[in-house]
């Protein structure tokens, strides 16, 4: 799990964070945090509007940067959003049948229930049409995150060979979410249609790591790429709950969805 | 059209909406990448990346956050200094010093990109001590990382982090007294 960081800390860093002067590392921070502290999201805001009024000259680039432009996007397929897979017909077990998942989510590892887990082994030797669904998405996904960091650090995560990729699911809805994980335990939330909860709601991922159930992160009311960082070792499983803002140290709330390992 | 509806034209695989948006927007993107990556090749694909992901990705763009400027401008920046930091693994110290140099040659009054903003981003930039105006120059102009700008200045790490976040404050304060309210 990412280190959860006091918001003092992350405030320290908005100035530096909005001028792109940052590690990585720091930049990781800040986004997890940003993803659930509007205020934080607001300085950050004001800072770039200022940054973009010191920005200087304004130099109007040559016509054939344009013409590049024009030939690229006539050159692409028209563009689609990348859809998120559907698994009604896919699922092979009931994944959540208990309202209080705590508990019973380690005898669920044990019995084995469906898995979502794909390694790009598997994608190779086993191209079952879910998997050829999801390898189009990660092309789909990879060919348009160009830009931010953090996009590019999930793009990079994709493309990892060792990287797995857990569905999480829920029985009865086809809410869905995609993490990729990589095998030092960086996750990433990349994919996500479940809906927008209230402001003053979150909704919270959880590991099951060796028949224990460890927060892994706030994920903010709306999901859409949040970095976590999990020990990779005894990991069983994913669940995805929705708490208050800010998260619980426990939950007692019923899952949204979910995933466990094969 | 405002920007905020030409970014919804565009999400509706308007290409004169990304026109209108390119000629808007365009030669502050491209004098911004300029002038942080000093290479016009690099500029103009800089350029060309930005309005591509406005047209691939126009979702991101929020207006509630902030004017479509200031977010072309964030990632204009972004990807300009992510270029300078790959670059920046096989700098030499030498190399290092002569970036100090052009750090110290980059005067924000002399390039702003409105003449007629000139004034206020002068007044505002003179309320700043030399020291916030120092690190602010060194990390938005030359790509460094506040760790780096204190490196070049010879400060403690978190005393450029409190000046750039207190310089930036200052600048908005005086900008919006001023009226200046957004790019």
């Amino acid at each position: 799990m990412m280190q959860e960081q006091p918001h003092d800390t992350i405030e320290e860093l908005l100035g530096v964070y909005a001028l792109d002067a940052v590690d990585q590392h720091e930049r990781r921070l800040v986004e997890n945090h940003l993803s659930r502290c509007s205020l934080c999201r607001n300085e950050v805001d004001e800072h770039r509007d200022v940054a973009a009024l010191l920005a200087g000259e304004v130099v109007e680039p040559q016509p054939y940067v344009w013409d590049g432009i024009i030939s690229k996007i006539n050159a692409t397929e028209p563009r689609a959003v990348a859809p998120v897979v559907s698994l009604e017909s896919k699922r092979k077990t009931p994944f959540f049948s208990s309202t209080r998942w705590v508990t019973g989510v380690a005898a669920a590892v044990v019995i084995g229930l469906s898995t979502g887990l794909i390694t790009q082994s598997q994608r190779i030797g086993d191209l079952t049409f879910l998997i050829t669904e999801q390898e189009r998405q990660i092309t789909a996904l990879a060919a348009t995150l160009e830009a931010d960091p953090l996009e590019q650090a999930v793009a990079a995560a994709l493309a990892d060979p060792a990287a797995q990729i857990a569905n999480l699911t829920a029985e009865g809805s086809n809410q869905t979410m995609l993490i990729v994980m990589l095998p030092d335990g960086t996750g990433y939330v990349y994919q996500s249609n479940l809906e927008a909860l209230p402001t003053d709601a979150t909704y919270q991922l959880w590991a099951v790591v060796d028949d224990k159930v460890i927060s892994a992160g706030v994920l903010g009311n709306q999901p859409v790429l949040v970095p976590f960082h999990i020990d990779p070792n005894g990991l069983q499983g994913f669940v995805i709950t929705q708490e208050v803002t800010g998260g619980v140290p426990q939950s007692e709330a019923d899952p949204v969805v979910g995933w466990i390992k094969a | 059209m405002d920007d905020a509806a030409l970014v919804v034209a565009v999400a509706g695989s308007s290409q004169e909406a990304l026109a209108e948006a390119y000629s808007r927007h365009s030669g502050a993107v491209h004098g911004l990448a300029r002038r942080i990556l000093r290479d016009e090749t690099l500029a103009e694909e800089i350029t060309q990346e930005v309005f591509l992901r406005l047209w691939n990705n126009p979702e991101k763009f929020n207006a509630e956050r902030g004017s479509l400027r200031s977010f072309l401008l964030a990632h204009t920046h972004g990807r300009s200094v992510d270029f300078i930091r790959s670059e920046s693994a096989r700098r030499t110290r030498e190399d290092k010093d002569a970036r100090l140099a052009v750090g110290e040659s980059q005067n924000v009054e002399d390039e702003v990109w409105d003449m007629a903003l000139a004034e206020h981003i002068k007044n505002a930039l003179s309320s700043l001590i030399e020291g916030e105006r120092r690190a602010i120059e060194l990390a938005y102009f030359g790509g460094h990382t506040y760790r780096e700008v204190a490196d070049l200045l010879g400060e403690p790490e978190g005393t450029v982090k409190s000046r750039i976040r207190s310089g930036m404050k200052r600048l908005r304060a005086e900008l919006t007294a001023a009226g200046v309210s957004h790019a």
